[in-house]
């Protein structure tokens, strides 16, 4: 589904990736782990046409998408959440919820004048929706607070219910269990692989060892820049290149990278 | 026009520029914003030198000192009155911050000093004849004014302790708080320092033409214009960019090819010109920007 | 009195539709124009130049419309590369060249000298009472203003403008085009802006570019601030705010005397200080911008 070749990214002097390539069949789960500074939100922002690619090619169900702005790229099926999610202060859930929603009629401003009725009837089926997605991942309460107001965890789940309102088949989710504790992890890993059931397909970028095994069926690893592994997560976890990336690295948070249990 | 005409003429219009332009870039560079209220300092520093030498009867050049140190601790001042508590605020915020404190400047003045053009009261100078050029010896003075204070704060930027922890906040600023330097009291020394400049440039244009409340507002677009043109945030830019800005509006008047001769009225229309094609085309200026 | 306080109103209605159009760029879409006096100059200008040209007077009104729509996308072109304080130079920058060559090309619209003797549209049919009709006019119009942009506001439109603001990464990642949303947003705050400034012209009558400085941008946005960038209601209650200090010297010179300049320069300082205040100590202003209960079930909130 997604055909990501040889992908180079520097930035001035600093070459952030080399040579990347990866590909993640349609509806499974493939994870990208690897130190922090090995470059995963930089490949996520090329593939996701947040940044310029220097080399390579990234396909989409075939279709080259390397040149495409982000914008784009979401409207041909693939989004992405953040690392550190982006949300809108001033707006509640349920709008955080709304604005999600691809190819409305009333984003188009002569719409929501002329077509009124139409633009009406839709917000409300996307209410109706946002409401379902809500109670799923358990903020149906939160729905008129300001996200503001929202824990660093219960954003994380907004992020990820934002990107089911979209039309988008394939998610790409950076961190989403970052800062997280123990319970709503296990939450979050039940909503992925939820997702999972319903045939959606996901990259997700993670840290912790527990949600890489227990959720994704591929996995590629990245160190400085350049794919040193990639196969089923518990081959991956005992090559011995991948271990030495973790363990050389003085980039390990307090030995917590490597969580197995 | 004679060449080192146009040089002289070059060098006077970027030294007044010049200062504001320090100022302006100086409080970019430390605080983030554009700050409307540098021009007023000028301007406010200018009417206080008028109120010590002409209402007081002292000294100009000790006028001239003293006006610009209390324009420099009036500067620290609205820091801490205003700025200090938009630290966290958008940039475009402190900017209407600045609007406001320039509008109550230029009315301060206005009220106490009234609407009249006043001046220095030096009386009609006569023009010395440098290298061909006509020169009276107040612009000599401006020049060498302005050479003098552009190298000063140089050599302070880089000899003093000050100086060393104003380049480390500008670069760094955290960095610059995690070895222990007070980012704090940097910026008051640099509000006192981008006044002070302003108050010079102030002072400068005073004694070149005459004293009006608008003086600074008038200078608006020109300064701008000069600390973009040379990288907003880069000290030295401001210099390279006063340069760049001047000539290009003296040589533009100066042109007179054949029947074509540029049109003196769109003189100010020059400094948006090359403004927008600055921006558009090398947003970063010729010596860039800091990056933010 | 009375046709101080009928003057008063018209004023301020004029204002608040321009503080309206300014909210919908800077409060809602985070955008910081500080050149909308140039799309008051240009609305007054289309619309006084073609009435007394003999067109109809609400086809001089769309047109000045049209053209500021046009003058608004040019200006948001660069917005897509420049950081925000940056572009908001660009727009001081186009709006100063805009008002400079409208003062230097006479042939144009009289240059520094303005359009004097604006006719007013349907003065014989009011006479006396034409203030009255006026106000009228402005109040329904500002009415109209209202509605439309408050129903903007609350629609899908509304919501990706708002959270552009501050989230555009985040938009772009869920499919919206962050640059043509926020050219748009330019739009119709720049023809909203130019209704305001033909309303102006056919009131006042008399036009000259010193009516379009950036101080008038200025006051706007002071506007905004002390009412509540963000809130409608707010933006309305900081014009009626600031055109009350701005026009009540009007009265004082009735009681007190001063000299012009001296209360020219007062009302700044006023203004001035006014906004430092606020910025400082309240910045959301008055009436803070007020979250959107999106609901269809129950009768209040919402839609």
């Amino acid at each position: 589904m997604l055909d990501v070749r040889n992908i180079d990214k520097a930035f001035g002097g600093l070459q952030a990736l080399s040579d990347v390539s990866l590909t993640v069949k349609e509806g499974t789960i493939t994870g990208l782990i690897g130190p922090n500074g090995s470059g995963k939100t930089t490949l996520f922002n090329v593939i996701t046409g947040f940044y310029e690619k220097d080399r390579g090619t990234v396909k989409l169900r075939g279709d080259s998408i390397g040149d495409l702005p982000p914008h784009r790229i979401a409207d041909r099926g693939m989004v992405r959440s953040f690392q550190i999610p982006q949300v809108p202060r001033g707006m509640t859930v349920m709008e955080n919820m709304l604005v999600a929603g691809q190819r409305l009629a009333g984003e188009n401003p002569i719409s929501v004048f002329l077509r009124w009725p139409s633009v009406r009837r839709q917000d409300m089926e996307m209410v109706e929706r946002a409401e379902a997605l809500l109670e799923r991942v358990g903020l149906l309460r939160q729905r008129d607070e300001l996200t503001g107001s929202l824990s660093g965890g219960q954003v994380k789940l907004l992020a990820i219910a934002q990107t089911l309102m979209t039309n988008a088949d394939l998610l790409l989710l950076d961190e989403p269990t970052a800062g997280v504790d123990l319970a709503l992890t296990d939450q979050i890993m039940d909503l992925l692989q939820d997702i999972h059931g319903e045939g959606k397909t996901m990259m997700i970028v993670e840290h912790k060892m527990r949600v890489i095994s227990n959720v994704c069926e591929h996995v590629y690893v990245l160190d400085a820049g350049k794919v040193i592994a990639s196969g089923e997560p518990t081959a991956v976890q005992n090559d011995q290149r991948v271990i030495e990336a973790y363990l050389g690295t003085e980039k390990a948070v307090g030995g917590k990278e490597w969580q197995v249990a | 026009m004679q060449a080192t005409q146009l040089i002289f003429n070059i060098l006077t219009r970027a030294s007044e520029l010049a200062l504001i332009g320090l100022s302006l870039t100086l409080v970019y560079d430390l605080l983030d914003f554009a700050s409307f209220a540098q021009n007023e300092f000028a301007t406010l520093g200018a009417y206080l030198v008028l109120l010590f030498s002409v209402g007081l009867g002292m000294n100009l050049i000790l006028a001239a000192v003293i006006g610009v140190i209390i324009t420099g601790l009036l500067g620290m001042l609205t820091d801490r009155v205003i700025f200090r508590w938009l630290r966290q605020s958008s940039a475009p915020i402190r900017m209407v911050a600045s609007i406001g404190l320039a509008q109550g400047i230029r009315s301060i003045v206005q009220v106490f000093w009234g609407g009249q053009i006043k001046d220095y009261g030096l009386g009609i100078q006569e023009p010395l004849i440098i290298l061909g050029a006509k020169v009276t010896p107040i612009r000599v003075l401006i020049v060498v004014v302005a050479a003098i204070a552009m190298w000063g704060f140089h050599l302070f930027l880089h000899q003093t302790d000050i100086g060393r922890s104003i380049r480390a906040t500008s670069d760094n600023r955290e960095l610059a708080e995690s070895t222990g330097i007070d980012t704090e009291r940097v910026v008051l020394y640099v509000w006192f320092l981008a006044c002070a400049f302003a108050a010079i440039g102030g002072i400068l244009i005073g004694l070149e033409t005459q004293l009006r409340p608008n003086m600074g507002e008038a200078l608006l677009l020109a300064t701008f214009c000069v600390v973009i043109l040379g990288g907003i945030g880069n000290v030295y830019g401001a210099m390279v960019g006063a340069l760049i800005f001047a000539a290009a509006e003296n040589i533009g008047i100066a042109i007179n090819v054949g029947s074509f001769q540029f049109p003196v009225k769109y003189k100010p229309a020059l400094a948006f010109i090359v403004l927008i094609l600055t921006l558009l085309i090398r947003p970063t200026g010729v010596l860039g920007r800091k990056e933010s | 009195m009375f046709a101080f306080l009928v003057h008063f109103l018209v004023m301020t209605g004029v204002f608040a539709i321009v503080a309206l159009s300014l909210n919908f760029q800077v409060g809602l879409t985070g955008l910081s124009n500080f050149g909308q006096a140039a799309f008051m100059m240009i609305g007054a200008y289309t619309s006084a130049l073609m009435y007394m040209a003999g067109v109809p007077f609400v086809f001089g009104v769309v047109a000045g419309m049209v053209v500021s729509a046009v003058f608004a996308l040019i200006i948001a072109l660069p917005s897509q590369n420049l950081r925000a304080d940056y572009w908001a130079i660009v727009s001081i920058a186009a709006a100063e060249s805009l008002r400079l060559f409208i003062n230097n090309e006479k042939w144009l619209a009289e240059g520094p000298f303005g359009l004097r003797g604006i006719p007013r549209p349907l003065s014989s049919l009011f006479g006396d009472y034409y203030t009255l009709f006026y106000f009228f006019l402005v109040l329904i119009l500002l009415g109209l203003v209202y509605f439309a942009l408050e129903r903007l506001n609350k629609s899908p439109f509304g919501r990706v403008l708002r959270g552009l603001r501050e989230a555009e990464d985040l938009m772009e990642a869920l499919g919206k085009d962050v640059f043509q949303f926020k050219a748009v947003a330019m739009i119709i705050g720049g023809l909203v802006a130019a209704l305001g400034g033909s309303l102006y012209a056919h009131y006042i009558t008399f036009v000259s570019p010193e009516s379009f400085a950036p101080a008038v941008t200025f006051l706007i946005w002071t506007m905004i601030i002390v009412g509540g960038s963000g809130n409608a209601k707010g933006v309305i209650i900081g014009a009626v705010v600031i055109t009350l200090l701005n026009t009540s010297t009007r009265l004082l010179k009735d009681y007190i005397y001063l000299p012009t300049s001296l209360v020219a320069a007062l009302r700044t300082l006023s203004i001035g200080l006014l906004t430092i205040v606020f910025v400082v100590a309240r910045p959301q202003g008055i009436l803070p911008e007020r979250k959107q209960v999106v609901s269809y079930t129950s009768k209040e909130g919402g839609n």
